[in-house]
């Protein structure tokens, strides 16, 4: 079993700071790492990045995090990014990252994701170079993932987790208005989710939404926006499935001897 | 027909559309300003202006209820925006 802390849409700026700090002190009895699910920013401005910076420095626990598209806004994500890490955060966009939590290798796969809409009602590539790019752009993240995700099952991962800002499937938007969820979230995240494995998918951004939602294949999807969780942070225990524990605990003592 | 007393029932009409355009307005100065706050739900319900959502501090708090008075000056607002709670969560979900 692995524990799972996450959060999303923290929103920092300077009258914020501190604000989350002490929940996250609390990290070392209760969770295994962190995972911060975008819009970290209120702006993503470096000096809001850097207040996240100094929420998280020093933690006990490994901190994930994708951007949100607040923390694209001051068109700077390379300075924000680039502060988060120098506070060792693990900052991911279309690649993955393996931790070993006891003899577990536990992987995350990480993008921002984007929009589109979901399955039978979503935007296609098709039209104005406007929209053929906004589609584009969340299939590049949507590919970007499955690829993530298949290397770390490569890599032999006992637990995968697919980390985005933006939505995989409608459930978790319960709440939001319908004519917005082509802003909120794509189905191509999903499919890719669902073609690559994974054992849990976590995203914000919807902050009206609801925390719990499945995939059309079955993988557990949470939108841990921190309007929706009412906490610093939501735990979630993973364990094993019986089924594939001996094959992936396996493939990843494997990795972890050569 | 639109004629006599009832043709002042498109004035209504036109106050509704109007009212719909400066929520639009509202929210998007939210969204512009320094609050950068997408997270609101402004509707327009029995003449009055409702305000919904999580704000992260009581200054955002005051801020939003600052522009909505500033954008929308002679309409009643209510608000129920609530804070966000930075506490540690006092249980875990087991996913198996």
């Amino acid at each position: 079993m692995i524990r799972v802390a996450a959060v999303g849409d923290i929103h920092m700026g300077k009258d914020s700071r501190g604000l989350f700090r002490p929940a996250f002190e609390t990290l070392h009895d209760c969770a295994d790492l962190l995972l911060l699910a975008g819009d970290l920013t209120r702006h993503g401005k470096p000096d809001e990045a850097q207040v996240v910076a100094d929420e998280v420095t020093g933690l006990p626990v490994p901190v994930v995090a994708v951007l949100g598209n607040h923390d694209h806004h001051d068109e700077r994500p390379e300075e924000v990014t680039a502060i988060l890490r120098s506070a060792g955060v693990t900052v991911l966009e279309g690649e993955g990252a393996v931790f070993k939590v006891g003899g577990a290798l536990v992987g995350v796969a990480g993008t921002k994701g984007f929009g589109g809409g979901f399955a039978g009602r979503c935007g296609s590539e098709f039209g104005e170079p406007e929209m053929k790019s906004f589609v584009r752009r969340t299939r590049s993240c949507a590919d970007g993932l499955r690829g993530a995700l298949e290397q770390l099952a490569q890599a032999g991962c006992a637990f995968r987790i697919a980390l985005t800002h933006f939505s995989p499937v409608p459930d978790t938007l319960a709440g939001e208005p319908l004519e917005i969820y082509p802003f909120l979230g794509s189905y191509l995240l999903a499919e890719a989710m669902d073609e690559a494995g994974a054992d849990l998918a976590v995203h914000g951004h919807a902050h009206q939404g609801t925390e719990h939602g499945l995939t059309s294949g079955g993988i557990r999807v949470r939108n841990v926006a921190q309007p929706v969780i009412r906490r610093a942070f939501a735990i979630y225990h993973l364990h094993e499935h019986p089924d594939v524990k001996g094959v992936k605990v396996a493939g990843g003592v494997e990795v972890a001897e050569a | 027909m639109a004629t006599g007393p009832d043709a002042a029932a498109g004035k209504p009409g036109a106050t509704a559309r109007n009212t719909e355009y400066r929520i639009a307005h509202l929210q998007e100065r939210l969204v512009g300003e320094e609050l950068a706050e997408m997270g609101m739900r402004i509707e327009y319900r029995g003449d009055t202006v409702h305000i919904t959502g999580t704000a992260s501090t009581a200054g955002d708090r005051e801020a939003i209820l600052r522009v909505a008075a500033e954008e929308l000056p002679d309409m009643p607002v209510r608000a129920d925006i609530v804070l966000a709670d930075a506490t540690a969560p006092d249980h875990p979900e087991e996913i198996s």
